[in-house]
């Protein structure tokens, strides 16, 4: 591998002064593997390794380089559980993808009641008379529609839950609904915000009882509608839930399963049993 | 160069390329080849997630988390930059020192006392053989065992107990009980000698 860091290699227009100097690249390369950068830190290393080829040859050559560390480490099987959970999110993974293809071709109705109410939102939002108006009351009216609306196939399943995941200026993002018969977590993306390629916006459940977030899964970028079959523990999840949010992670979602603060969206969960009887 | 060298380093070279092969197969989306992969590199990659972490659990699920990591990123690894190995061991490494500082803030947060600056016998011995010289001829593991060697010894310490064991640089200032700018001296001093001596 190439150990010169040349000036071509580091011209680029993506790439911060402080990542073309030679010796600070050495430096954040040799202690990004290490290990020993913090975890924001790390991040934007990898975020630059992606633009900046003198950097990641540098982050390759010290992975190189210790790597026998590695492969003199004693092996320690891993339990039989563990490739049957990585073939099972393989295929859940597979199936998500068919899915949502398939939903998104077969229910342009339902998509296109949510870009209709989204316009209608954004619309509402543009004039000032209005801009107050409560985004609940926005959720209340489009989950009424979709109750009416429903397609025949889930007209049995009742919906439970309903969140209206928006910018802090109003401007929606997803609505999140949940259907307690089948433990179904349906997204409808009305417009998300442009991430780079490395990253990748993941949806937690924020709990009533101990504010603690948690994951219910990576959003797919390009997916007008996603269907997510949900646990037992994320249904509980979901039963405990103050608000959703949507945070903005590495590619494949948080490593550490906690959300990092770039929070874009977010809003509040309702039970549609208690907007029943408030109404 | 021995025969016996000349085999292991046969041996290795096949073990790359067939992981390179697997791993192209993985590429286009072949499930096969992605289960053979794992059965061949999961136990030294559990190996290295439990190295950090110290749990078997926690190993297991960076160990699973990685692999769906790698399956779904398969395409963005490029093949000629660096031998698969390489890359699975850094994704695990790296999601495993994200776990074990999760599961020490964790730990903080429920306040059980957890002496994570303690050494174990077992990691003491090791650091001390990696930092030992054995050997003489020049394969890489050799010669990364020889380098580290010639630095001095809380040098080579620091830099092993961050690599092997995640240690941050906060958590080796406690354990030799200096200030944590003497410890980023250390590792800096140390990297910049250990690559001078690699390159050599």
């Amino acid at each position: 591998m190439s150990e010169q860091l040349t000036s071509h290699a580091l011209f680029s227009s993506k790439i911060p002064e402080r990542y073309k100097n030679v010796q600070i690249i050495g430096h954040l390369a040799s202690q990004y593997v290490l290990g020993t950068l913090t975890r924001h830190v790390h991040q934007c290393v990898e975020k630059q390794a992606v633009y900046n080829e003198a950097l990641a040859q540098r982050i390759e050559y010290w992975q190189t380089r210790f790597v026998p560390l590695d492969q003199q480490t004693k092996e320690l099987p891993p339990s039989e559980q563990v490739w049957q959970n990585i073939a099972n999110a393989i295929e859940i993974t597979e199936k998500s993808k068919t899915v949502a293809t398939k939903i998104e071709s077969h229910s342009s109705n339902e998509a296109g009641l949510i870009h209709f109410f989204s316009s209608l939102l954004k619309s509402w939002l543009t004039r000032p008379a209005i801009r107050y108006v409560s985004v609940f009351s926005f959720a209340m009216l489009a989950v009424s529609v979709l109750l009416i609306t429903k397609p025949f196939e889930q007209n049995n399943d009742p919906l439970s839950y309903v969140a209206v995941l928006t910018e802090p200026d109003g401007k929606a993002h997803l609505v999140a609904t949940t259907y307690g018969e089948s433990k179904k977590l349906i997204v409808n993306v009305v417009g998300i915000p442009t991430i780079d390629e490395d990253q990748s916006l993941e949806l937690w459940v924020v709990s009533k009882s101990d504010s603690e977030a948690r994951s219910l899964g990576v959003i797919s970028i390009g997916k007008k509608l996603i269907e997510q079959q949900l646990t037992n523990a994320q249904w509980r999840l979901i039963k405990d839930s103050e608000s959703l949010i949507v945070t903005i992670e590495e590619l494949g979602g948080s490593a550490i399963g906690e959300p990092s603060s770039l929070i874009v969206s977010r809003g509040l969960c309702v039970r549609l049993q208690e907007w029943k009887n408030d109404v | 160069m021995t025969e016996q060298n000349t085999k292991v380093k046969e041996k290795s070279r096949y073990d790359g390329d067939k992981l390179a092969c697997l791993f192209q197969l993985c590429q286009q989306g072949d499930k096969q080849a992605f289960n053979e992969l794992y059965q061949l590199t999961a136990a030294r990659l559990n190996g290295i997630a439990y190295r950090i972490t110290r749990h078997v659990d926690s190993a297991n699920e960076v160990l699973q988390e990685a692999f769906i990591q790698v399956w779904q990123n398969c395409d963005s690894y490029n093949i000629d930059k660096s031998e698969v190995f390489t890359w699975l061991a850094s994704i695990v490494r790296y999601r495993a020192y994200d776990r074990l500082r999760y599961d020490q803030r964790r730990h903080q947060k429920d306040m059980v006392q957890f002496n994570e600056m303690e050494l174990t016998p077992q990691q003491l011995e090791n650091i001390n053989q990696y930092s030992a010289q054995v050997g003489l001829d020049k394969h890489s593991e050799q010669l990364l065992n020889n380098c580290l060697a010639k630095l001095e010894q809380k040098q080579s310490q620091s830099i092993l107990m961050a690599y092997l064991y995640g240690y941050s640089r906060e958590d080796i200032a406690h354990y030799f009980d200096t200030p944590i700018n003497t410890i980023k001296s250390w590792i800096r001093r140390g990297l910049g000698r250990l690559q001078l001596c690699l390159n050599n």
